[in-house]
């Protein structure tokens, strides 16, 4: 279970206070597929990293009672100047996998080939992110976070992405953001808007993107 | 259907939390020392170019070996300042610890003071050999070999204590003000070099002198770490239990103050 009881977050800058998560509630069960619908700015990406437990609230509570994935659709889970085998090594590490097996099965299904053993900095955005997709699905989740993934990486590995995510609904949460319906009708089973800093659950997909559309 | 995981025993959560700690200290190994870069050679080169320094000076001041009571000159500053060196490094580093590894705080099991422990351990154990090495080739010049190798590494890890607690402090700091931490951190680690004893021992102060540089942490380290250097020759003046009372304050307080910095930590 991840747990959000009254989350509040808010950046000063420039002396000036900014509000952007004003009172979030919200429990995600596995099994569950969520996608959290928002307009560029809403907070998305705060309330992502939030979850994934980089940032940390102001004020509220989060509980995280099942492993959670690195929030998917940033860089930032692996290192530039490592390559994909130490990142692969250091990722089992941390989650306590086997390295040996973890670096197979992230090379075989990652399909980046000898360049594995090259620095990170090197490859494409669209090998990066089959690189994370492959470290994500190695350490095998209870959760995955994903902020607009599908965009990078070719059409077919997209598809086989969806495929992965889809074949472990069953026993893992996914909580999808994205700002496209497309993406969130695919994936998800329920859909949530955030706007003004506030989330509204809706647990019928076409009455949240009627709702959506308005905005 | 679906079992939620059994809440975690301490032990467990604190053998993860290790396990976290190692593999970090690994991955820092990797990209400071790295396959092709030579990061710690440098950790050797600086004492090793104020041992050039102090050759130098020595030569011209012709050629006497020895400080007041007799303590090799080479062997007293070497140390000295790769003991100092320890303080230096972990704390002006501190306040970039969140923005230096953002990256790995994207994986939840990753806290940043595990970050700030792994670096911590990792430049302890570096100084620690660096001391050993230089130990080693002092004997070998000189053949004055240490009083007692365990007093010296127990003051290495006092050391790398204290500047852990202080970190974590200029850390948390950073985090409410970013601006200003940066300016202070600075002067206050070159402020630091006076109290320090790198340069001096207690003894040759006057009275009056001692009772204030001894109310500073860093002198009871130093001369704790010369008694195991040159052993009974000249008074070492420290107080342990002083000194592990700041060691407990600084960590206490910086442990704090770390919790009372996270809302604003931001990557």
């Amino acid at each position: 279970m991840l747990q959000l009881e009254g989350v509040r977050k808010s950046f000063k800058k420039n002396g000036l206070t900014r509000e952007v998560l004003c009172g979030v509630d919200a429990t995600f069960l596995p099994g569950d597929a969520v996608g959290i619908l928002g307009r560029n700015g809403a907070g998305k990406s705060t309330l992502i990293r939030i979850l994934a437990g980089v940032e940390h609230p102001t004020s509220g509570r989060v509980r995280r009672e099942m492993s959670i994935s690195w929030p998917m659709g940033y860089d930032a889970a692996v290192h530039g100047t490592l390559s994909g085998a130490d990142n692969t090594r250091f990722i089992a590490r941390i989650y306590d996998r086997p390295t040996g097996w973890m670096e197979g099965f992230v090379q075989e299904f990652s399909e980046i080939g000898e360049e594995f053993w090259q620095p990170v900095k090197t490859y494409s955005a669209g090998m990066k992110a089959r690189l994370i997709f492959a470290l994500s699905m190695a350490v095998d989740f209870d959760c995955y976070l994903i902020d607009e993934i599908i965009a990078a990486g070719d059409a077919r590995f997209a598809e086989r992405c969806r495929q992965s995510l889809l074949a472990r609904r069953s026993r893992s949460a996914l909580i999808l953001v994205s700002h496209q319906i497309d993406t969130v009708r695919s994936l998800c089973s329920h859909a949530a808007i955030l706007q003004e800093g506030r989330l509204t659950f809706h647990e019928d997909l076409d009455q949240a993107f009627a709702e959506y559309q308005q905005l | 259907m679906h079992s939620f995981p059994k809440e975690i025993s301490f032990f467990s959560a604190l053998r993860a939390r290790n396990r976290v700690i190692a593999a970090l200290m690994l991955r820092e190994l990797h990209t400071r020392f790295g396959r092709e870069n030579l990061g710690y050679v440098w950790l050797f080169v600086e004492p090793a170019l104020l041992g050039l320094g102090v050759a130098a000076w020595q030569w011209a001041m012709g050629g006497d070996a020895s400080m007041p009571g007799g303590l090799n000159k080479f062997s007293f500053f070497l140390i000295g300042y790769i003991l100092f060196y320890l303080f230096r490094t972990l704390v002006s580093r501190s306040p970039h610890g969140v923005a230096a590894n953002f990256q790995l705080l994207y994986h939840s099991k990753v806290t940043i003071e595990a970050v700030m422990w792994a670096r911590s351990l990792l430049d302890g154990a570096a100084v620690l050999i660096c001391i050993g090495v230089f130990v080693l080739v002092i004997g070998g010049i000189y053949g004055e070999w240490p009083h007692d190798p365990l007093q010296m590494a127990f003051a290495a890890i006092l050391m790398m204590l204290l500047a852990h607690g202080t970190g974590l402090i200029f850390l948390s700091a950073t985090a409410i003000s970013p601006g200003l931490t940066d300016r202070v951190v600075h002067p206050f680690t070159y402020l630091s070099i006076p109290f320090s004893g790198m340069f001096f021992m207690v003894w040759w102060l006057p009275s009056s002198f001692q009772e204030i540089v001894l109310l500073f942490p860093l002198i009871h380290i130093m001369e704790f770490m010369r008694e195991g250097q040159f052993g009974y020759g000249v008074p070492f003046i420290y107080d342990l239990s002083y000194l592990i009372q700041w060691v407990v304050a600084v960590n206490f307080l910086g442990f704090c103050a770390l919790r009372a910095a996270r809302p604003h930590l931001e990557t």
